[in-house]
């Protein structure tokens, strides 16, 4: 089978020897042709929608895709239904109040209670100082990026403001850096601060320019590096391809003067005097696009300071005059600098092929996997037509959530939640007491397990993000991963002589059942109540004979261990002692924590 | 419809067990499958082909030692290059790749990488390019290897587990792939612990009894783990007297190795190690971080491939290594310098209908007027025509169209044996 070794051996050594080719040349095989069809690509056309939750309410709809879902007697049904007249009027006030932001106290007394957050406030220099230049060690050095990993979960498990939260981790997401890539973790308080959250309302141009100053971007994308002699186009292509006009809008393998072009009404800077510019882009706009960055670096060495700060350094810089999305010709003169940048960034914001890629980002984040393209389409014009409003994107956002596509019922409960969705929601529905923060054993404990489920915030290494798309997170690993971390927040400390929940499940049925006559502490008693309160609603008939609760009951009266014990029956009362205290031989207590995990874990709860 | 043949599979080997106690598995020849096999491992961060696999002779090795003055592996001393009897060698850490070689079942092809005109010296560009099997577009939906298992007519749909990702995410090769089993840890999943987990399990089955994708998925995870609880994970035996390192890149082809063997159809697996990214302090004198991860890799990849073919499978089991890019030449400073991003790479293939003991590709030289932009070993051989001739010629799919779309006027790298029956393209 091996006989050919021996000859190629010796060719190959003759070959070397003689210094020409050192490695074989190829042999050529004839291309037979093929006499069986090509199979055509099989396609996930299916859609993923398991038993959704049944008849929803319109708050609770809104409070799981605008928020991290039901807040019980702090963001819930009865807080809705005060909001206005109706669904319209309580959806539209609901996204101005949460949009508008204030003092987010629980936040606050949250981080001030811990006292381990020591980065939060700190300016972009003295980060830079304090845990770049002072600090060698890579640990030391990742404080800033490793608070805001866990500032994540307790600002999205207790802001009074869960829409701003899920605003801020979709612009994270776009403009997608590696938490603990080198300059980047050092920097972290400020990325989120000063780019992500000072801009995520405001205007598109000065959020895209924000992020390209920015040292956490210019490392992470290498534009540090770019330069006249040696150019690296890696920042270049991805501004174009993700940040603004998306790879929707490539034209291939073409010339520039291949492409379309559009009228715009633009004018001064790098636009063209007849206003037509390319539709689409093409390889020569990336390089360009590129040049245009040359210089662009962060103040990181002595002789300028080394200050972290955005620097331009025009030794560094192309002189020559570009061409970006004009088919060819030049419309950007030579020596002109720092402006170069700003003039490109400008074109790229407000290209109309970024309005529609951005919107269609918006709409699968935020409805659906498929969105109807009128949603698109009508986001898409408000994007474009504030282009250079200081509210653009708030704008823009309170187009996509009063849209009709927004309200329709039948985008509802129709994307799969992100690992990080499903466990934060679920503190959130049980009333979690759960700081998560630096320097704690718990939330280390928490932070091991959540890294299992491959959502971690800020821990996605390529630049385009966490998948929004649902069929990503449909596998074994992300979905057993993130139940195994339910379970954690809801087991730990919840037994034994002196427990201390995080989660408090049994407080709650103490407290509910305890006043209530014995006779009325039955199964389905207490499931139903917590089944309610975890969805917020309870269907016209009760729960009993839905299939979902029917599954959890045939859970919560199993057959003990010992098998001197019968199945309970569901007609029973369950003895308060027996309850209140986790007696043997049924474990109520156990079995009660079993069925809040199984609701999280049912499709009523993963989906939104 | 996998997850009724892992329903199928758990009803069966539970009946099977019940009746007689038999395991099920390839072992004993009960639904043995003949289904080639591709485990694909991604070497993350650009792995440095050039002192993986270093010259040994020649001006090629003069201008070596020119480009790399602190950075080479020696030609003497304890930390000498190892010697094939080549013009290159193996770096002294890579012992298990040698007797591979050796054993004639592993090929070395030198400078491969992306087509000349679309390399990108950008890991991700890089690795998007490669994983996707599209150098021209980092965009593509779908990975190479599910391009492979949607139009290989070798997959039958019968297949339990058809694709094993032993990470815990899966690789971009893999993108918009939805059935395939994706375990980094192996504890299973213990709701309650110690009570009530089986009743636990079966009402997440039964909140999940609809046909929808997601229902699917959530069947496939249950059902994934309770196949994994019936295997003995934690008394496994491996073949041919292999002993995989005690490290998680160890576990993970173990566990490879061990879900292989296990009747499970397993087609193609992945899995990924990183550390690559030798900008500094990569190592000199054939020691260091460079080399601590040549013999983190060797060590338990040769434990795999014993393991297989010890254990009769290795006509079926091919093993790639590749990585996004190799890195320059030339050193980029002095003696606790490292290497920056290049592009051509050595790639590794090792299997049992691999005509190995020998090197293949094409290797231009180190002169400056040789190197790619005068920087890099020159990435003469597009890596779709490896992978394609394994696609082609070991997995047996001949729509290299599809799998790799947009490669044209591929010719065989004739690594493979030429008794194979998929050789010829299935007529």
């Amino acid at each position: 089978m091996k006989n050919h070794r021996e000859s190629r051996r010796q060719l190959m050594t003759g070959l070397s020897t003689a210094g020409l080719l050192t490695v074989l040349p190829f042999t050529a095989q004839p291309v037979k042709s093929k006499t069986r069809p090509n199979k055509p690509t099989k396609k996930q056309t299916q859609a993923f929608k398991a038993a959704p939750l049944p008849g929803q309410t319109f708050a609770h709809m809104v409070l799981n895709r605008l928020g991290y879902g039901v807040t019980p007697g702090q963001m819930d049904e009865a807080y809705f239904q005060g909001l206005g007249a109706t669904n319209a009027d309580r959806l539209s006030a609901f996204v101005n109040q949460q949009l508008a932001g204030g003092n987010d106290v629980p936040v606050n007394q949250r981080i001030n209670q811990a006292g381990t957050y020591e980065t939060l406030n700190k300016s972009l220099n003295e980060l830079w100082v304090d845990y770049h230049i002072d600090i060698n060690d890579q640990y030391s050095s990742s404080r800033p990026i490793y608070e805001h990993m866990r500032l994540k979960f307790l600002r999205s498990t207790y802001s009074l403001f869960p829409l701003r939260e899920r605003i801020a981790e979709f612009w994270h997401n776009h403009f997608s850096v590696y938490g603990y890539d080198y300059y980047a973790r050092s920097v972290w308080s400020s990325w989120d601060r000063d780019v992500i959250r000072t801009h995520m309302l405001g205007n598109f141009k000065d959020f895209l320019i924000a992020t390209a100053r920015h040292p956490a971007m210019l490392y992470y994308l290498d534009n540090y590096n770019n330069s006249r002699s040696e150019p690296n186009e890696n920042y270049g292509r991805e501004m174009i391809e993700l940040h603004t006009l998306g790879v929707e809008n490539y034209y291939g393998l073409a010339q520039p003067s291949e492409v379309p072009k559009v009228f715009v009404n633009e004018s001064g800077g790098a636009w063209p005097s007849d206003g037509m510019i390319q539709e689409f882009y093409v390889d020569n706009d990336v390089y360009e696009t590129a040049r245009c960055l040359t210089g662009w670096r962060v103040n990181d060495h002595n002789d300028f300071g080394d200050t972290g700060e955005f620097y331009y350094d025009s030794n560094r810089h192309d002189s020559f005059g570009k061409s970006v999305l004009t088919g060819g010709f030049v419309n950007f003169s030579a020596n002109q600098g720092e402006t170069d940048g700003y003039e490109v960034m400008e074109m790229l914001a407000y290209h109309p092929g970024t309005a529609k890629h951005i919107a269609g980002k918006l709409a699968r984040a935020f409805i659906s996997d498929n969105p109807p393209q009128q949603v698109i389409d009508d986001v898409a014009t408000v994007f474009y037509n504030n282009r250079t409003a200081s509210n653009q994107l708030e704008l823009v956002f309170k187009a996509l959530f009063n849209h009709a596509a927004f309200s329709d019922p039948q985008y509802w409960q129709s994307k799969v939640k992100r690992p990080f969705e499903v466990v934060v929601s679920a503190m959130r529905a049980c009333d979690a007491d759960f700081t998560i923060q630096p320097d704690d054993g718990e939330s280390n404990s928490f932070g091991y397990r959540m890294d299992d489920t491959g959502h971690f915030p800020y821990d996605w290494r390529p630049p385009d993000g966490y998948p929004t798309d649902s069929a990503f997170w449909l596998n074994s690993t992300a979905l057993v991963q993130t139940w195994k971390t339910v379970d954690w927040l809801i087991d730990h400390d919840s037994s034994g002589t002196t427990p201390d929940p995080l989660v408090p499940i049994l407080p709650y049925v103490i407290q509910h059942f305890q006043p209530l006559p014995q006779a009325q502490v039955l199964p389905d008693n207490v499931l139903s109540y917590w089944m309610s309160r975890i969805f917020d609603q309870t269907p016209s008939g009760g729960w009993v004979g839905d299939q979902v609760y029917e599954s959890i009951m045939t859970f919560f009266l199993s057959r003990p261990s010992d098998p001197s014990y019968p199945q309970w029956f569901r007609q029973n009362y369950i003895p308060k002692d027996d309850l209140f205290e986790n007696k043997w031989p049924y474990y109520w207590g156990t079995r009660l924590r079993g069925a809040v995990k199984l609701m999280i874990t049912s499709p009523y709860f993963m989906q939104r | 419809m996998s997850t009724m043949n892992r329903r199928k599979f758990l009803q069966s080997s539970a009946l099977l067990a019940g009746l007689s106690g038999v395991k099920i598995s390839r072992a004993n020849n009960l639904m043995a499958s003949s289904q080639p096999i591709v485990i694909d491992l991604f070497m993350r961060g650009g792995m440095d082909g050039l002192n993986l696999v270093p010259p040994h002779t020649g001006v090629n090795r003069s201008n070596y030692e020119g480009l790399r003055p602190e950075l080479q592996v020696p030609k003497t001393g304890s930390n000498r290059l190892l010697d094939l009897g080549e013009a290159f060698g193996f770096h002294p850490a890579a012992t298990g790749f040698r007797d591979m070689y050796l054993d004639g079942d592993l090929a070395i092809i030198h400078g491969t990488g992306l087509p000349k005109q679309l390399v990108t010296r950008s890991h991700f560009d890089a690795t998007k390019a490669t994983e996707l099997g599209t150098p021209n577009s980092t965009i593509t939906p779908d990975g190479w290897l599910t391009r492979h298992l949607h139009s290989s007519p070798q997959i039958t749909g019968a297949e339990v587990i058809p694709v094993l990702v032993s990470s815990s995410s899966k690789p971009l090769s893999l993108q918009d792939y939805f059935n395939a089993l994706t375990v980094d840890q192996v504890s299973g999943y213990h709701p309650n612990p110690g009570s009530y987990e089986d009743q636990h399990v079966t009402a997440i089955s039964d909140m999940y009894a609809g046909t929808s994708a997601m229902d699917q998925a959530v069947h496939g995870a249950m059902n994934t783990l309770q196949i994994l609880h019936q295997l003995d994970l934690d008394n496994y035996q491996p073949g041919g007297g292999a002993v995989y390192p005690d490290n998680s890149f160890g576990d993970q082809l173990q566990l490879i190795a061990q879900l292989i063997k296990e009747d499970l159809s397993v087609n193609v697996a992945t899995a990924e190690l990183g550390g690559w990214d030798t900008h500094d302090r990569q190592g000199d004198g054939g020691v260091g971080t460079f080399s601590d991860r040549v013999g983190y890799l060797s060590n338990a990849v040769t434990a795999l491939w014993k393991d297989l073919k010890g254990s009769g499978l290795g006509q079926l089991v091919t093993i790639v290594i590749h990585s996004e890019f190799g890195r320059r030449a030339k050193q980029n400073g002095g003696s606790n310098s490292g290497t920056d991003h290049g592009s051509g790479n050595v790639m590794l293939v090792i299997g049992g209908r691999v005509n190995g003991g020998q090197m293949y590709g094409e290797f231009v030289g180190l002169d400056q007027s040789e190197l790619f932009e005068s920087e890099d070993v020159s990435p003469e051989v597009d890596y779709r025509q490896v992978l394609g001739t394994i696609v082609k010629e070991v997995l047996g799919n001949p729509h290299l169209d599809q799998v790799f779309p947009g490669y044209t006027n591929h010719q065989s790298m004739d690594f493979v044996s030429s008794d194979l029956i998929f050789k010829s393209g299935f007529e």
